[in-house]
């Protein structure tokens, strides 16, 4: 266990010595920025090490967070830290399975070992909703406020990245490419549109929020 | 239009009937009509403003009814498609279902389908992929795989949350409802579809009241779906013009107030409901009323018969009592009195008629008084005029008439038998003055003063007054025959008549008054009938009535008289009697006397002497006697030669 997380360490270190930060903008067709979208390297990558493991909380009946993204193979856990029980499901293709009416953290975790969207869901509480964006690239970046990803990528190779977020419009999202000679300062954008946000996320009045279908 | 043409009939009606009532003889009878008439004429009036306003009123307020029955209605539908909708969500949350679903076995995902809808008890069920695409559709099956058809209702759904809506679905109309299938964001759509048929709207009409019916219409045909209203009412329906607005439409034995509710605009399956209040329910109440104004009518009519025969009878009656009262005072009985009593006008009428009865009375007593105390022909004339004091100057003929030696028995006889005797006499001459169409103006003792010529102007009032005295004369010869027997002395009545001017009229103070005459020709009258007994005759009368009267009368002059204090002398007659009765003697007397009177005059007294002798000594005549006496008188006077007058001066 040890060795393992020495040897993980130091393929971080070892990886990142070599890496260097690509900052890509990801707007909407009217370039206001997206927050939250999902930008990553699309293209097949030989496996360089096991991917790690993800925790996905559940806290004040809410998935924590709402998107997250894994590389394919990950073993995703699901700790319950609500007083209550809750029943994680997803039938999404790309998993489908379900941790019925379970307290505390699950005894073993869920792995997802094909790439695609999971839409998480709780059968107790019908406002629960998250997302696992499954990729088959360790190299994966959520942006921030100003839709600024940063992504981590090692020098010398081609790139062929894209982005993803729930409210996409077009199922095939867009593509960028990034090769070898890129200026690391260039401005690199992905420009997507969305659904209007019209199926608003509305949470019961108990808790003083407004998301999720009733 | 056609109310007006009612009316018209009806006064036409009215018209006729007046005329044919018209020959009411009986007021009775034409009191009750018209006012009964009248009542009916008002009646029939407030009848129909009544209908007018009722109906008016009531097609107003199903107007307003429907139009809160529509809101109503359509509230019901939106609850009834929420109801459904919250339905629909809760099987779409079904967690085995989504299960299922996410199996993506597609005869497990229709059979759950088919469990799904029927626990909803919906009619029909689809799912519908994210796509749009139709993954089940149980009532058509092989729809399956094609676009859906109601992709609006997805974007509804999509952005709401839950879409609902009415539509022809294979020729029935349902309410369609359309949730999202969240697991726990969307993955599909459930679409349930809910048939409209009659039980439904069976269980609206138990809620609104009214009739409710679903149509469609293609190309301008109107085919009925679902209906309250019974099978053959429907079909009469589906051939009825709409409109929206509330429209009227009938059967054969329904009229129906409707109202048209659009429910689907989409000319290619227009839907619509239509509610309906049947017309003569909502009347009922104006039926109701229209009997119980028809039984007010009834009854105001039995009164106002009663109330007329009341009134007729309580007019008639007295107009009766007064008829037969003006019939007796007609006849002349003013003692008839009629009995009615009462303070109104007809009261009034009574006692005014009572009244004027006695003072009828009352006046034919005066009337009678009247003649009696004075002439009938002046009573008459005062009774015809206003009683003024003053006279004016006719030509009259006076006549005075005297009892002579009357004075002389008077003192032998008792007071009583005096005036008995009196008024014997009295009645039988003013008798002879009225048959004489006279003016009895006054007594005076023995004494009679009449006049004719006045207040009645007659031509022949000489002679009236010359009959008169003769009358009176033979009327005495009968009296005189009484008093004979009675051992009474004979009485003779002396009478002058003269003709002339005179005043005549009503002479005397205001309270006591006379009609009488004063003149000239008035006092000669009364010396002549004193002349008489100088001349010994008994009818005097003066040239001026002689005039008159000598083609009627037969007459001899007597003599040349000179009234006093006048210049002019008078000659006198003595009337014997009319021509055609005259005696030879007296035929004789009159001849030789004019001879005589001539010679006299001529102053041959040998001859005069002669004459008047010859004619004292045969016809014992009283005025050859006078004659001559005169004769001798002036011979005895012979040597004035003033003796001869011929004027003789009249005295007292």
């Amino acid at each position: 266990m040890q060795i393992k997380i020495i040897a993980f360490v130091l393929a971080f270190v070892f990886s990142h010595a070599e890496a260097s930060i690509w900052r890509i903008k990801v707007t909407d067709t009217e370039g206001e920025p997206i927050y939250q979208a999902a930008v990553y390297v699309k293209s097949p990558l030989p496996s360089l090490s096991k991917p790690k493991a993800v925790t996905i909380n559940q806290m004040d009946k809410e998935f924590i967070n709402h998107i997250t993204i894994v590389r394919t193979g990950s073993a995703v856990i699901f700790p319950n830290h609500d007083n209550i029980r809750h029943h994680v499901y997803s039938f999404s293709e790309a998993k489908n399975f379900e941790l019925p009416l379970y307290a505390g953290i699950p005894a073993k975790p869920v792995v997802f070992d094909k790439a695609g969207v999971v839409n998480l869901g709780c059968n107790i509480h019908d406002w629960m909703s998250a997302y696992i964006l499954v990729v088959d690239s360790p190299f994966f970046a959520l942006t921030d406020k100003q839709g600024i990803a940063e992504l981590n990528l090692p020098d010398g190779a081609n790139y062929v990245l894209t982005a993803w977020h729930p409210q996409l419009k077009n199922l095939a999202p867009e593509s960028l490419n990034i090769t070898a000679n890129t200026d690391h300062g260039s401005d690199l954008g992905l420009s997507m549109s969305l659904k209007r946000n019209a199926r608003a996320i509305r949470l019961p009045t108990e808790l003083g929020l407004d998301i999720g279908y009733r | 239009m056609r109310g007006q043409s009612v009316y018209q009939r009806n006064w036409v009606w009215i018209l006729a009937t007046v005329k044919l009532f018209r020959p009411f003889k009986r007021f009775r009878s034409r009191l009750s009509f018209y006012i009964i008439g009248l009542l009916l004429l008002i009646l029939a009036g407030v009848f129909t403003v009544v209908n007018h306003v009722f109906r008016q009123n009531t097609e107003e307020s199903i107007h307003r009814e429907l139009l809160v029955t529509e809101r109503v209605f359509l509230r019901l539908l939106s609850e009834r498609s929420q109801q459904l909708s919250q339905q629909a969500t809760a099987l779409a949350s079904d967690y085995a279902f989504k299960r299922v679903i996410g199996s993506r076995d597609q005869a497990t995902i229709t059979s759950a389908l088919s469990n799904l809808s029927s626990r909803a008890q919906a009619n029909s069920a689809f799912l519908v992929s994210l796509d749009n695409i139709v993954q089940i559709d149980t009532l058509n099956p092989q729809n399956t795989g094609q676009d859906f058809f109601a992709p609006e209702l997805l974007e509804q759904a999509e952005t709401e949350g839950m879409a609902s809506r009415l539509m022809l679905m294979g020729q029935m109309p349902y309410q369609l409802v359309i949730v999202p299938i969240l697991a726990p964001e969307p993955i599909a759509w459930l679409c349930l579809g809910f048939q409209i048929d009659t039980p439904v709207l069976a269980q609206l009409k138990q809620l609104t009241q009214v009739e409710i019916s679903v149509l469609s219409e293609k190309n301008q045909v109107w085919h009925v779906h679902a209906s309250t209203l019974s099978a053959l009412t429907q079909q009469k329906l589906s051939l009825s013009p709409s409109q929206t607005d509330g429209f009227f439409w009938h059967t054969d034995q329904e009229t129906y107030l409707s109202r048209m509710i659009v429910l689907e605009p989409k000319a290619s399956s227009k839907l619509i409901a239509l509610i309906e209040r049947p017309w003569a329910k909502a009347l009922e109440n104006f039926y109701n009323l229209q009997v119980l104004l028809l039984v007010i009518a009834l009854f105001s009519v039995g009164l106002a018969s009663l109330a007329a025969a009341w009134l007729a009878k309580s007019v008639s009656k007295p107009v009766q009592i007064l008829a037969t009262g003006v019939q007796a005072i007609g006849k002349g009985d003013y003692r008839h009195q009629v009995a009615i009593s009462g303070d109104d006008e007809i009261g009034q009428l009574g006692l005014a008629f009572n009244s004027m009865g006695t003072q009828l009375l009352e006046k034919e007593k005066i009337r009678n008084l009247l003649g009696k105390v004075v002439s009938p022909v002046v009573a008459q004339e005062l009774l015809n005029h206003d009683v003024v004091l003053g006279g004016e100057t006719r030509e009259i003929s006076a006549l005075f008439s005297d009892l002579a030696g009357f004075t002389s028995i008077s003192e032998q006889m008792s007071p009583q038998d005096l005036v008995a005797l009196l008024n014997d006499y009295l009645t039988h001459m003013s008798s002879e003055i009225s048959q004489q169409a006279g003016v009895l103006d006054k007594f005076i003792g023995d004494a009679i003063v009449a006049f004719w010529g006045a207040p009645v102007t007659a031509a022949d009032h000489a002679q009236q007054a010359v009959a008169c005295a003769l009358a009176m004369q033979r009327s005495l010869q009968v009296l005189r025959k009484n008093w004979q027997q009675r051992g009474l002395p004979m009485l003779t009545m002396r009478i002058g008549i003269n003709t002339g001017q005179a005043v005549v009229g009503n002479i005397g103070s205001i309270d006591r008054l006379d009609y009488t005459m004063i003149g000239d020709a008035v006092n000669l009258a009364a010396r002549l009938e004193g002349a008489n007994k100088y001349y010994g005759s008994e009818i005097l009368i003066s040239e001026y009535t002689y005039r008159h009267v000598k083609e009627v009368f037969a007459c001899r002059e007597l003599d040349n008289v000179r009234v006093q204090g006048k210049q002019h002398p008078v000659a006198i007659y003595e009337v014997f009697a009319e021509h055609s009765q005259i005696s030879l003697a007296q035929q004789q007397l009159c001849v030789v006397f004019a001879e005589a009177l001539t010679a006299f005059r001529q102053q041959q007294f040998e001859l005069a002497k002669g004459l008047f002798g010859k004619l004292a000594e045969q016809h014992n005549d009283a005025a050859s006697a006078l004659y001559l006496q005169r004769i001798a008188t002036m011979a005895t006077a012979a040597d004035t030669g003033t003796a001869f007058k011929a004027v003789y001066d009249l005295v007292k």
